[in-house]
C-alpha cells in the first residue's frame, strides 16, 4: 500500500514539474543567449508593418505579434509598439530617431510587467543586440 | 421634501468643500531649463507604451485641490533646485521640451492596472524619447501630500536612471532593497531612492540595488550623461542669457508693472514670477514690445521667449 502511495505521489510530483517547465515565464521561452544580434533591416521592417506581424529578427529570434500603434513624434522620431504572441504577451517598444548627423538610431525594450527579466536593445559599434536584463533594473517601483 | 433639505444642503456643502478636482495650477520650478519633468495631476489616457499590455489606460485626475497640488509641487521642486531642470504642471512646457530630455509623471488615484505599488517607472525613460510616462498612485499613498511628493520625487529619480539605494550587511548581503536610512539610527535622514516617507529624504551617494560595491552618486547621475541636465547656474545676469537665442530679445526698460524690450524676430513669450507661476503670455513682434507685468512693485521675474527656431530666457529684477 505504501509503495502504491509513493508511486502515485511521485507521478504527481513529476507531472507538476513537467507542467511548470512548460509554463516558464518570459523570457525563458525564447531562445536565450547572452546577446541576440538583430539586423537594422529587420528593425526597420517593423516600422513599415501594420496589424499582425511575423518577423525573423535574427536566426534565433522570431517575433510574432500585433502592431498596437505606430506614432510619429515630429519628423525625427517614430515609435512602434508590438504586442507579442509568442512571448506571452510581452510588449516590444521600439523607437527610431534621426540624429543631428543624419544617422539613424534605434532604442527599445521587450518587457512583460512583473516578470523577473526583460530584454533591452543596445547598440555597439553599429550592431544592435537584444540583451537580457533583470527587470528590476528596467522597471522600478 | 422639507426633511430632505438639510441633506441636500449638506451634499452641496460637501461638494463645494470637496470640489478638489480643479485643473492643476500652472507651475514651473525653473523655466529657463530645457530639460523638463511634467507633473501631470489632470488625468491622462495612455496608449502605446510598455504599460499598455492590457490596452488603453485611462488615468483619472488626481482630485487634489490647487493648494495641495501647489504644496506637493514645491516639495518635489525643492529636491531639484540643484539641477538645470524645470518641473512643470504645464503641458505646453512639456510639449516644447526636447523629446530626449523630458518625462511625464502621472499622479492619479488608482493603480490597480499595475498592482499594489505606490508608483512605477521605466528606469532611464527620461531620455527614451517615446513618451513613456511614470506613475504615482495616490490611493496607495493614503492621499497624503507628503507621501505623494516623496513618491513622485522617487519616481522622477528612476526616470533619470537611478536605481534604489539599498541596505547591506557587513558581508555585502542585501538586507533591504530600499534603504530607510537604517545604517545611521541617530540620523533623521533617508535616501530619496530608498524609503523617503518617514525621514528627511535627500539624494545620497551610497550602495545601490545593483550591489554593495556599486556606489550610486544620485546627483552626479542625474546631472550627467545620458540625461545631460547639468547644474543650475547660480547667477543669471540680466542681458547675459544662457542659450543660443539669448540675444534675440533685449530688455530695454524694467519698471514695476511694465517691461519694454526689443525683439529681433517673432516669438511667443511667457512671463513667470520667481516661484514659477505663469503671470502672462503672448506674442512678441519684431522690434519694440511692451509687456504688462501685473506684479508687485518689486519683483523678480523670468521672461521666456520661444519659436520654432529656438528659445531663450532671462531673469528680470523690477
Amino acid at each position: 500500500m505504501n509503495t502504491l502511495k509513493t508511486i502515485i505521489c511521485g507521478y504527481g510530483l513529476l507531472n507538476s514539474l513537467l507542467l511548470s517547465a512548460q509554463d516558464k515565464p518570459f523570457p525563458e521561452n525564447i531562445p536565450y543567449q547572452a546577446k541576440i544580434e538583430v539586423s537594422t533591416e529587420a528593425l526597420e521592417k517593423l516600422f513599415h508593418s501594420t496589424g499582425a506581424c511575423k518577423l525573423q529578427l535574427s536566426a534565433a529570434f522570431q517575433l510574432n505579434g500585433n502592431i498596437q500603434n505606430h506614432t510619429e513624434k515630429g519628423p525625427l522620431v517614430s515609435t512602434v509598439l508590438v504586442s507579442t504572441e509568442n512571448m506571452r504577451g510581452a510588449m516590444l517598444s521600439l523607437s527610431r530617431s534621426v540624429k543631428p548627423d543624419g544617422s539613424i538610431q534605434y532604442t527599445g525594450h521587450l518587457l512583460r510587467l512583473h516578470d523577473p527579466d526583460g530584454m533591452l536593445l543596445v547598440e555597439k559599434d553599429g550592431h544592435y543586440f537584444f540583451i537580457r536584463a533583470e527587470q528590476r533594473y528596467l522597471v522600478a517601483e | 421634501m422639507k426633511n430632505r433639505l438639510p441633506y441636500i444642503f449638506l451634499l452641496l456643502l460637501l461638494h463645494m468643500h470637496g470640489g478638489t478636482s480643479a485643473q492643476a495650477p500652472l507651475l514651473n520650478s525653473y523655466p529657463p531649463a530645457a530639460a523638463t519633468v511634467y507633473l501631470d495631476f489632470d488625468g491622462a489616457t495612455v496608449e502605446g507604451t510598455l504599460w499598455n499590455e492590457n490596452g488603453k489606460i485611462v488615468a483619472e485626475p488626481s482630485g487634489l485641490s490647487a493648494a495641495t497640488i501647489t504644496w506637493i509641487f514645491r516639495k518635489i521642486a525643492d529636491h531639484f533646485t540643484l539641477f538645470n531642470l524645470n518641473l512643470t504642471t504645464d503641458p505646453e512646457m512639456y510639449a516644447r521640451a526636447p523629446i530626449y530630455q523630458r518625462t511625464r509623471i502621472i499622479i492619479t488615484p488608482n493603480g490597480d492596472w499595475y498592482g499594489p505599488a505606490a508608483g512605477v517607472s521605466a528606469v532611464g525613460s527620461f531620455v527614451w524619447g517615446d513618451e513613456t510616462p511614470a506613475w504615482v498612485f495616490t490611493d496607495h499613498l493614503t492621499n497624503n501630500p507628503l507621501f505623494i511628493a516623496a513618491a513622485a520625487t522617487h519616481e522622477i529619480g528612476h526616470t533619470l536612471g537611478l536605481q534604489h539605494q539599498s541596505l547591506y550587511d557587513s558581508y555585502g548581503i542585501m538586507i533591504s532593497e530600499l534603504s530607510g536610512g537604517e545604517n545611521n539610527i541617530f540620523s533623521n535622514e533617508a535616501p530619496l531612492m530608498g524609503v523617503p516617507f518617514y525621514k528627511n529624504a535627500d539624494w545620497i551617494k551610497g550602495s545601490s540595488s545593483a550591489g554593495a560595491a556599486n556606489i550610486q552618486n544620485d546627483t552626479a547621475l542625474i546631472a550627467g550623461a545620458p540625461n545631460n541636465i547639468g547644474y543650475r547656474k547660480n547667477l543669471i545676469i540680466p542681458g547675459e542669457g544662457f542659450n543660443q537665442k539669448s540675444e534675440a530679445v533685449k530688455i530695454e526698460t524694467q519698471q514695476p508693472g511694465s517691461i519694454g524690450l526689443n525683439s529681433t524676430g517673432e516669438y511667443a513669450y511667457r512671463l513667470f514670477d520667481i516661484t514659477g507661476r505663469l503671470l502672462t503670455e503672448g506674442p512678441l513682434r519684431k522690434g519694440w514690445n511692451q509687456i504688462q507685468a501685473n506684479s508687485a512693485a518689486k519683483a523678480v521675474l523670468v521672461l521666456q521667449w520661444y519659436s520654432e527656431e529656438g528659445s531663450g530666457s532671462q531673469k528680470i529684477v523690477l
